[in-house]
């Protein structure tokens, strides 16, 4: 692994207010290329905040105030002239509870390729096949395409929303607390599936789960009270943290 | 001793009560007031169902009978078991059952109604049935009260029966409706009524004009209501940002809701009828200004029930707003939707008001040849022929033409459930 290592977002002294609740407060980190940077942190602390910034999800969300900017290689996503479907093109993301559509499986998988203006029935199955396989769905559902995505198990109903993320080619995945409501066999399928993906793809997640973050990231970023304490390579941080409440949070002192 | 037990030792020694040491004269008055009262609820519910009615006198026995275990019953509770709550209860319940015997049959109306040819007793019927039912479950329900300590198992039932009665008695209008306009205007129904023009001031002929200008309006009233309103909804729910401005809108599709269809009429009369005249347009207007608030709200009800992590997979993955909207918010709200719209269509076509200085001629207008043309409107030809009734012969065509506008409204509603049942999305 001599590589480089790229920095692929950078989030410089990002704030979010809720109406008055200062919700994220100076948050600047780096987020490398082809690597998974994991968030962690008590219930409440703004890591989902965080996340959706990434993407500018919290532009649909009324009262909802951002200042600051999160570069995208060079690209400030909060600029003026930024194209806010353009951003969320280049940066997917997967929630924490599945929200398949109501519609079959090959529509969901195809969803995003089709409204920016894919029209080619051939191409789209290629699409939904390579999506599928990637995210190790492919052997389950290749003989049910067209069956409702609503009939999924749970943790196939999530890597289903990973394959249409991943549908649309994006360089950066955000995963927002994508096992919380998995049972620990498919919670284990995602996680390999984020070892794999890293890869191709850039990963950011969300979790509450400390081992979780251990065990799949590369990078954690520890935040409180919606500050960003510490943010260092998982094993310094889980070995070794600079800051004592990452120690106390970490060693379950509270949290 | 608890309710259960009752129809245990019933079964295993009915003749057990006869036998001397278990015969208690207070059980056995239990038990007769209970299947009493039962009956009582059952004749009730049948002679409204089916429209029989056996006499005053018959009802005010039944009420007396019932009255009299009542007081005894009163009297029980208070001296004997000293339950007060119970005691009030049942002294409620004895004074109205009193007051019933003394006052029901004075209660239908003697004139008025018999010209139009309803059945005056009609009336008798709904009060007295009721009343029957009422007194008939309410009378075994309260009469277990000082003897028998109700656990709340048996709670739970009571209040499912008492739910259950509350359903049939929303039903019964209904059933009595539906039964009276059946039976008058079935008989009234034929080729000819149903295809011949209007004669004579509806003494002769048929209503085929008439159903013609109803389902024109109707048709007229979809395509005005329906795009405007679930474009309403849709900037109100998912554009519209939250605020005042959205809540004064929304306040203003209360009012147009709450106005009175006759206060439509007249700003039809006002604004539209200068301009189109009587006409088939003018009424499509006017009622789709009716029909408007009710799809507005439907539809922003069934744009509310989609969820919200069903808008951000979309916006996840790079969709605009509207596609948003088109593709993944308005498919699972349209049965929503349509559900909504149909049953509102079904209102604005029974309506008389908003077209009777609008749209419609009692005779003359035969067909629409075109949007300037003024029609014949099943509710408004109804509402002459009811003028009529006692001058002229119109009564079994007045019938007739009620029960075919129920048949369209009651299909209009059928077809909106099965909308709703077949196109329904789970999430």
């Amino acid at each position: 692994m001599a590589k480089k290592i790229e920095t692929k977002m950078n989030v410089e002294k990002l704030n979010l207010w809720y109406d008055k609740n200062h919700a994220v407060i100076d948050v600047s980190m780096p987020v490398y290329k082809n690597k998974a940077t994991a968030i962690i942190g008590p219930s409440g602390c703004g890591k989902s905040t965080l996340i959706r910034c990434l993407n500018r999800m919290n532009d649909i969300i009324p009262l909802c105030r951002v200042k600051g900017e999160v570069y995208l290689d060079k690209d400030n996503i909060y600029g003026k002239k930024t194209d806010v479907v353009e951003v969320r093109k280049k940066v997917g993301m997967v929630f924490q509870k599945p929200n398949p559509f109501p519609k079959s499986i090959w529509e969901n998988i195809a969803y995003g390729c089709r409204i920016a203006g894919m029209r080619n029935k051939k191409k789209l199955n290629e699409v939904v096949e390579k999506s599928l396989k990637e995210a190790f769905l492919w052997e389950e559902v290749k003989d049910r395409l067209q069956d409702s995505a609503m009939g999924l198990s749970g943790g196939q109903q999530q890597r289903l929303c990973i394959a249409r993320a991943l549908a649309i080619n994006p360089d950066v995945i955000l995963m927002d607390e994508p096992c919380s409501a998995l049972d620990p066999i498919a919670t284990a399928k995602i996680e390999d599936l984020i070892r794999v993906l890293i890869k191709n793809y850039t990963v950011v997640i969300v979790t509450h789960n400390m081992q979780q973050a251990a065990r799949v990231s590369d990078y954690t970023a520890y935040m409180y009270l919606g500050k960003l304490i510490e943010f260092g390579k998982t094993k310094q941080i889980f070995e070794n943290p600079k800051e004592e409440s990452t120690e106390n949070y970490i060693t379950g002192r509270f949290g | 001793m608890r309710l259960k037990e009752i129809p245990k030792s019933l079964k295993s020694s009915f003749m057990g009560y006869f036998s001397k040491e278990n015969f208690e004269f207070i059980k056995l008055l239990y038990l007769i007031s209970i299947i009493f009262c039962s009956i009582v609820a059952i004749i009730g519910f049948f002679s409204l169902a089916f429209s029989i009615y056996f006499g005053d006198n018959v009802v005010r026995f039944l009420l007396l009978v019932i009255a009299l275990i009542f007081t005894y019953f009163v009297y029980y509770s208070f001296f004997v078991l000293k339950k007060r709550k119970q005691m009030i209860g049942l002294t409620i319940f004895t004074i109205i059952v009193y007051l019933l015997v003394y006052l029901l049959p004075l209660f239908p109306p003697k004139y008025g109604l018999r010209d139009y040819d309803v059945d005056a007793s009609i009336l008798k019927f709904v009060i007295v049935s009721i009343s029957l039912v009422i007194v008939g479950v309410m009378g075994s329900s309260l009469t277990f009260r000082p003897r028998y300590r109700f656990t709340s198992k048996s709670k739970e039932k009571s209040a499912y029966y008492i739910l259950i009665v509350s359903i049939l008695l929303v039903l019964y209008p209904l059933i009595i409706l539906i039964s009276s306009i059946v039976t008058k205007g079935v008989g009234g129904i034929s080729w000819d009524f149903l295809t011949m023009d209007v004669r004579k001031l509806g003494t002769e002929g048929g209503i085929y004009p008439c159903i013609v200008g109803s389902i024109f309006l109707m048709i007229g009233t979809a395509i005005v209501a329906i795009p405007l309103g679930v474009g309403c909804a849709i900037y109100l729910q998912e554009y519209a940002r939250k605020g005042l401005i959205t809540r004064i809108i929304s306040i203003c599709v209360d009012i147009l809701q709450g106005t009175p269809s006759i206060v439509h009429a007249l700003f039809g009369l006002a604004f539209f009828v200068p301009i189109f005249g009587i006409s088939l347009l003018t009424g499509i207007l006017t009622l789709g200004f009716l029909t408007l608030p009710i799809v507005i709200r439907s539809s922003e009800e069934a744009f509310r029930s989609v969820p919200q992590n069903i808008r951000e997979g979309a916006y996840a993955v790079g969709a605009t707003k509207w596609q948003a909207i088109r593709t993944v918010v308005l498919p699972p709200a349209l049965p929503g939707i349509i559900t909504g719209s149909v049953l509102g269509l079904g209102r604005a076509v029974g309506e008389t008001a908003p077209i009777m200085f609008t749209a419609v001629y009692f005779f003359g207008a035969g067909v629409p040849n075109s949007l300037l043309d003024p029609i014949h409107a099943l509710p408004y030809h109804l509402h002459e022929l009811t003028k009529l009734i006692g001058y002229k012969e119109v009564t079994q065509n007045a019938w007739a033409t009620a029960f075919v506008l129920l048949a369209i409204v009651l299909g209009m509603n059928a077809i909106a459930i099965i909308i709703r049942e077949r196109f329904r999305v789970e999430f």
